[in-house]
C-alpha cells in the first residue's frame, strides 16, 4: 500500500469585489449619485458639491492686461 | 371623519412619499392590544399601524419604510443596518482668514505684512506723500476643508467681503470712489508673500460695494472644488487701478449636510 499523501492546497486570498461602475463607487461611498456633481478626494477626506448647488451670476473672467 | 391633525399629518406624509417614492418613519411605541405600532416622521406620529408580518418583529426605534394602502399606512418592514442612516442634518461654518497678509508695490519692490482689524487687505493704487505710487494686494487663507466633515456635501458656499470704513484723514488723504467692485482672485499661498502676487484663477469681479457695505457672493463651484482639493488655499484682490483702490475683509460661509 502507498503512502498517497495529497498535495497541500494552496492557500487562495479572499476576494472583494470592488465596484469600477462610478454610480455605484459614489454609493459605496454613501453618495446618492444623483444628488450630488462632484466629489473631492483627498488622503484624508472627501467632501462632496451638492448638484444644486449655486453658480455666481458673475463668474472669473480673463484677466485683461 | 379624520381630525385636522391627522389630515395634516396624512398630507406630510403623502409628501414624503411623493418626494421619496416611500417614505421612511421610525418606530415610537409597540402596543401588544391592539399588535400596531406608532410611528414618527417629519410632520408627526401615526398611530394604529400594522406591518407584514413575514420576517419581521418590530423593536422601537427601527427605521421602517411604510406604504399606503385603501385601509390606510402599512409597515412593509425595516431597513437593514447599512441603510439606517435615512436622515441627513445640515451644518453651517464661517470661514474666517487665518491668515491675512497685505502686500503693497511702491518704488520697485513689494513689501507684505499680516493684516489687522484695523488694517484689512487693499487694492488698488493710492499716492502717498504726493509722490510714491503703490499698488495693492490682499490674501487671505480660508480653510475651507477643514469646516467640512468628512463625508459631507457642500451645499452652498458664499465669499462675503466687507469694505473697510477709514477715518476722515484716510478719507482725505487717500480717496475712494463711492462703489468699487472687488478683483478677486485664487491663490496657493501658504506662507507670507515676497514677491509679487500670482494667481490660480483669472480675475473674479462679483459686484461693487459702498464704503462699510458687506455682501456675499456665491462661490464659483470650480473655486470651491479647488479649495478643498487643496490645489488653492484661499483668495486675493488685486488691482493696479487707481478706482480701485479699497480696502477689505474675507471670509466663506459655508452650508453642508452630512447623513446623521
Amino acid at each position: 500500500m502507498t503512502d498517497t499523501t495529497e498535495d497541500p492546497v494552496a492557500p487562495t486570498e479572499a476576494t472583494t469585489e470592488v465596484p469600477t461602475d462610478p454610480a455605484a463607487i459614489l454609493r459605496s461611498l454613501g453618495y446618492d449619485p444623483d444628488a450630488i456633481r462632484s466629489l473631492v478626494i483627498t488622503p484624508t477626506t472627501v467632501i462632496a458639491i451638492s448638484a444644486d448647488y449655486s453658480e455666481p451670476r458673475v463668474t472669473p473672467e480673463e484677466a485683461t492686461a | 371623519m379624520s381630525s385636522p391633525l391627522a389630515s395634516v399629518i396624512a398630507a406630510s406624509v403623502s409628501d414624503a412619499a411623493r418626494a421619496t417614492g416611500l417614505p421612511i418613519a421610525t418606530v415610537t411605541a409597540i402596543s401588544s392590544t391592539t399588535a400596531s405600532l406608532s410611528v414618527s416622521l417629519s410632520g408627526g406620529t401615526l398611530t394604529g399601524l400594522r406591518w407584514i408580518k413575514s420576517g419581521y418583529t418590530p423593536t422601537v426605534g427601527d427605521l421602517v419604510v411604510l406604504v399606503r394602502t385603501q385601509e390606510g399606512w402599512i409597515v412593509l418592514g425595516t431597513l437593514s443596518a447599512s441603510l439606517t442612516s435615512g436622515t441627513v442634518s445640515y451644518g453651517t461654518a464661517a470661514v474666517l482668514a487665518s491668515p491675512g497678509w497685505g502686500g503693497l508695490l511702491a518704488e520697485d519692490y513689494w513689501t507684505w505684512a499680516l493684516t489687522t482689524d484695523s488694517l484689512p487687505a487693499g487694492q488698488g493704487r493710492r499716492t502717498v506723500l504726493d509722490t510714491i505710487d503703490e499698488v495693492h494686494a490682499g490674501v487671505w487663507v480660508l480653510p475651507v476643508a477643514a469646516a467640512v466633515p468628512s463625508g459631507g456635501t457642500v451645499t452652498a458656499a458664499k465669499l462675503r467681503l466687507t469694505r473697510w470704513t477709514p477715518n476722515a484723514e484716510e478719507s482725505q488723504s487717500y480717496p475712494e470712489a463711492d462703489m468699487v467692485t472687488p478683483r478677486v482672485y485664487l491663490h496657493a499661498y501658504t506662507a507670507l508673500p515676497t514677491a509679487a502676487p500670482t494667481w490660480t484663477s483669472t480675475v473674479w469681479a462679483p459686484g461693487s460695494l459702498t464704503v462699510g457695505q458687506s455682501a456675499s457672493w456665491d462661490l464659483p463651484s470650480a473655486w470651491l472644488t479647488a479649495l478643498l482639493a487643496g490645489t488653492a488655499t484661499g483668495v486675493g484682490v488685486y488691482s493696479a487701478t487707481r478706482t480701485d483702490w479699497t480696502r477689505m475683509t474675507a471670509r466663506v460661509d459655508l452650508t453642508y449636510s452630512t447623513a446623521a
